[in-house]
């Protein structure tokens, strides 16, 4: 496997009408040789459930092929916003170390 | 008994308006604040509700048409302007006319107030009707003003905390309908304190996942006052397509917090036998479950949230319960507050004789009894203790109104509002304020056009600052306006006689003047200030109650009065001295220094004149002042106090020590005797009378028997 990084990018509107595309981008960026992924959401305007799930998913089926995958931390405050608000941010048992978990911050 | 609720109801709504009148000066400093148009409403509705159900129906009447103007600026049909402010500021003026007086009725007086009200809302209706009509043509329904009321009521709900779980499992083709469960969510954060776990153990790896298909679903915590039945109403239209299970976890009747497993239990993930079983192990009970496999991690996680929640809501409720008050009446705590004074005086009792047998088990369980003594002390003192904030409103309105009556454009800022004082001092401290600010309002502050041509700003400042500062609290008035002008001072004093015209003194001198009987330099008498009753009355309302005023002044910047304010009147901290058998207490604020006195020190022996390093010192001797017969000592002591920045020295026979000073009246005989201003009880039994430092000095000076 490569050590490189390679920065899979998502920007503007990232909704249900996208979901299948985004779910090829990831499969073939989890398939790639390089051995950590970063997921780059500086740019993202707007999401829904259906993006989270996908990320969420990706970050396992990598995980599975002992890869490394993360989101940026440059994230738009209405993605965070949207992260706190569904929960995916969540991280307070053991083993909640998951692709969200570096947004934990967000809540009190 | 209806008596003593109705009493009840007017004193809470005295404590309303007081508030309503904060709101409404804060509203008119930031007249966009939805938070202050929306304590202002609710004020006057809980008003409404409280004097009809009391039966003070004119009230509730006049305060019903108040709040639908209020409700109006709550929802945006009208802004808030001065003159909405004023006639707010007027009718609860009224109300509380209304609420002290119960032969006051709605008169013409309040119909006109109303009616301007009326007015003022049509105005503003029309204007914003013709801006719509210019906008848009056809949008022309006008809706006249009185129907645009009435939507309030319903919003009103018990402000009681429920906490709520809130399952919420949504289909997996929940997309295809076309929801979007982050809305829903998002509603649902809007109706209170809200966390959220998303269980998220349904999401397959990428490669299984369909990604069209919904795999979430969530465990929610929300601590609201909004009903079960308001809370599903937000799911309405996703009943067909998720699971929605919302049970109540607790609510505000709950006292103690749940331990995990419980909520465990409750949830009815796990049953009693399976906390049983691993609670014979040292982890903690939720790992414990999860290691067994009883329960997932997620599941854990969920509980540990709910149980943080109703954490929260709890600390939430008791920091409420503990600033919420307790209503008593104030003799009783002035009888809480003498008593405890008699039990000082019976401990100082009990150590005395303690030391003076030499039992080691008496003098332990006087100590003991000391230290309860002193906690008790100040407890008691600490209930009579009230921020003077809360009368710093008062003077807010004040300003706001005497400044635009004179024409000036005045605004009071207030410093330390939560600074604690004494609740007599407070309340004696109310008029001198007055006074004070209405000086600073008339003479201090230039006009607007003055202080323009001077460089000033035209809009002038008062500063009223409350500070602590050791055993006393420092209450400052100043203003950035003209300062006192010593030649206009100087001319007022030659004038009045209490000058000659060529004698020479200090600017400060010169200041302190203004405290005369009778002084006063504004030229012209406004219905403000310039009666010449101002200061003296001023000066001897805050002696009389142990402060001291003093005055700084800069010509063209402005002048502060000082007012040194003692904590307490209960209690002071003296300096017990004795004169052949009897015992006398000087407030130690005023002593500056003790020092001995030799027969043979006294300058001249017809004037009571002694030297301290070289200073001239007049003195008074108490045994003469009193009247004390017996033999005097060979060295005597001189105790220097400092009144009105005045030295003056008091010859006694020797000094005994400090001395918590728990003063007592002297009783009505006696209630005219000068130079005392109290008695205490000593130890022993014995009694010590206060002296009033100022007052001797006063008689002394008057039988001219004192040179100054």
């Amino acid at each position: 496997m490569d050590d490189g990084i390679l920065v899979v990018t998502f920007d503007g509107t990232q909704t249900i009408e996208k979901a299948a595309t985004v779910k090829k981008t990831l499969a073939s960026a989890i398939k790639s040789k390089k051995r950590e992924i970063m997921i780059n959401l500086t740019n993202l305007e707007k999401v829904d459930l259906s993006f989270l799930q996908l990320l969420y998913s990706a970050s396992l089926e990598a995980g599975k092929s002992k890869k490394k995958m993360s989101i940026n931390s440059d994230v738009s405050d209405s993605i965070l916003d949207i992260i706190s608000l569904t929960g995916f941010n969540r991280t307070i048992g053991k083993d909640s170390n998951h692709i969200f978990s570096t947004f934990k911050g967000n809540e009190e | 008994m209806l008596d003593q609720f109705k009493e009840a109801f007017r004193e809470e709504a005295f404590e309303l308006l007081a508030d309503l009148e904060e709101a409404l000066l804060l509203l008119e400093e930031e007249p966009d604040n939805p938070e202050t148009i929306s304590s202002v409403f609710r004020i006057m509705h809980t008003i409404k509700g409280s004097s009809a159900m009391f039966g003070f129906d004119d009230i509730s009447l006049f305060t019903h048409e108040v709040e639908n103007v209020m409700d109006l600026l709550r929802s945006g049909k009208l802004t808030v302007n001065k003159n909405i402010i004023d006639l707010t500021l007027k009718s609860r003026d009224y109300i509380k006319e209304m609420l002290e007086d119960s032969t006051v009725n709605l008169n013409d007086e309040t119909q006109r107030t109303i009616n301007q009200f009326k007015n003022e809302v049509r105005n503003q209706t029309v204007s914003t009707e013709t801006e719509d009509e210019l906008e848009s043509e056809d949008e022309g329904e006008s809706i006249a003003a009185d129907s645009k009321v009435n939507i309030a009521e319903d919003e009103y709900r018990s402000n009681e905390m429920i906490t709520y779980r809130i399952i919420f499992c949504p289909d997996n083709n929940i997309f295809l309908t076309g929801t979007n469960p982050i809305l829903l969510l998002s509603e649902i954060k809007d109706l209170g304190e809200y966390s959220v776990i998303a269980v998220m153990d349904e999401i397959p790896p990428l490669s299984k996942i369909n990604p069209e298909l919904n795999y979430t679903s969530w465990e929610i915590i929300l601590t609201t006052t909004f009903t079960e039945s308001e809370i599903r109403d937000i799911f309405i239209f996703v009943e067909s397509s998720a699971e929605i299970r919302i049970s109540v976890i607790a609510d505000s009747m709950d006292e103690k917090e749940m331990k995990i497993g419980e909520i465990l239990v409750d949830r009815g993930l796990v049953n009693n036998d399976d906390i049983n079983k691993v609670l014979t192990g040292q982890q903690k009970v939720g790992q414990a479950l999860v290691e067994k496999k009883i329960v997932t991690q997620p599941q854990l996680d969920s509980a540990l949230e709910e149980q943080r929640q109703i954490k929260k809501m709890l600390e939430k409720k008791k920091n409420l319960t503990n600033t919420s008050s307790v209503r008593v009446d104030s003799t009783k705590l002035d009888e809480l507050v003498d008593l405890v004074g008699e039990m000082v005086t019976v401990q100082a009792h009990l150590t005395e004789l303690a030391s003076h047998k030499q039992d080691p088990s008496i003098i332990s369980i006087a100590e003991s009894l000391e230290r309860l003594t002193a906690e008790l002390r100040d407890n008691t003192m600490s209930m009579r203790m009230l921020p003077i904030g809360t009368t710093f409103n008062k003077y807010k309105r004040l300003v706001r109104d005497l400044s635009s009556e004179l024409g000036k454009d005045i605004s009071l800022v207030t410093v330390g509002g939560e600074t604690e004082l004494d609740k007599t001092v407070i309340e004696k401290l109310g008029d001198p304020l007055v006074h004070l600010i209405r000086n600073s309002l008339d003479h201090g502050i230039e006009n607007p056009d003055v202080r323009k041509a001077k460089g000033k700003a035209p809009n002038g400042t008062i500063t009223l600052s409350a500070q602590h500062s050791g055993a006393n609290v420092l209450i400052t008035v100043s203003d950035d306006g003209a300062g006192l002008d010593p030649q206009k001072i100087r001319r007022k004093a030659i004038d009045k006689g209490l000058l000659l015209p060529d004698e020479e003194i200090s600017d400060q001198e010169l200041y302190k003047m203004i405290f005369s009987p009778g002084f006063s330099t504004s030229s012209k008498i406004t219905n403000v200030s310039g009666r010449g009753v101002g200061m003296d009355v001023v000066r001897r309302e805050i002696e009389t109650l142990g402060g001291i005023v003093s005055i700084r002044s800069k010509e063209g910047e402005g002048s502060a009065i000082e007012l040194k304010m003692p904590l307490t009147l209960a209690i002071i901290e003296g300096l017990l001295i004795k004169i052949v058998d009897e015992f006398y207490v000087f407030p130690l604020s005023v002593v500056e220094e003790c020092v001995e006195h030799h027969k043979n020190d006294q300058r001249d022996s017809q004037q009571n004149i002694a030297s301290i390093r070289g200073e001239v010192l007049p003195y008074i001797r108490l045994r003469e002042f009193f009247n004390i017969q017996g033999e005097q000592p060979e060295i005597e002591q001189l105790i220097v106090v400092n009144t009105h920045d005045q030295r003056i020295g008091f010859i006694v026979d020797e000094v005994v020590g400090d001395y918590q000073t728990v003063i007592k009246a002297l009783g009505s005989i006696y209630k005219d005797v000068e130079g005392l201003s109290g008695g205490t009880i000593l130890g022993d039994g014995s009694i010590a009378l206060i002296l009033d430092v100022l007052k001797i000095t006063q008689i002394v000076q008057s039988e001219e028997k004192l040179l100054t």
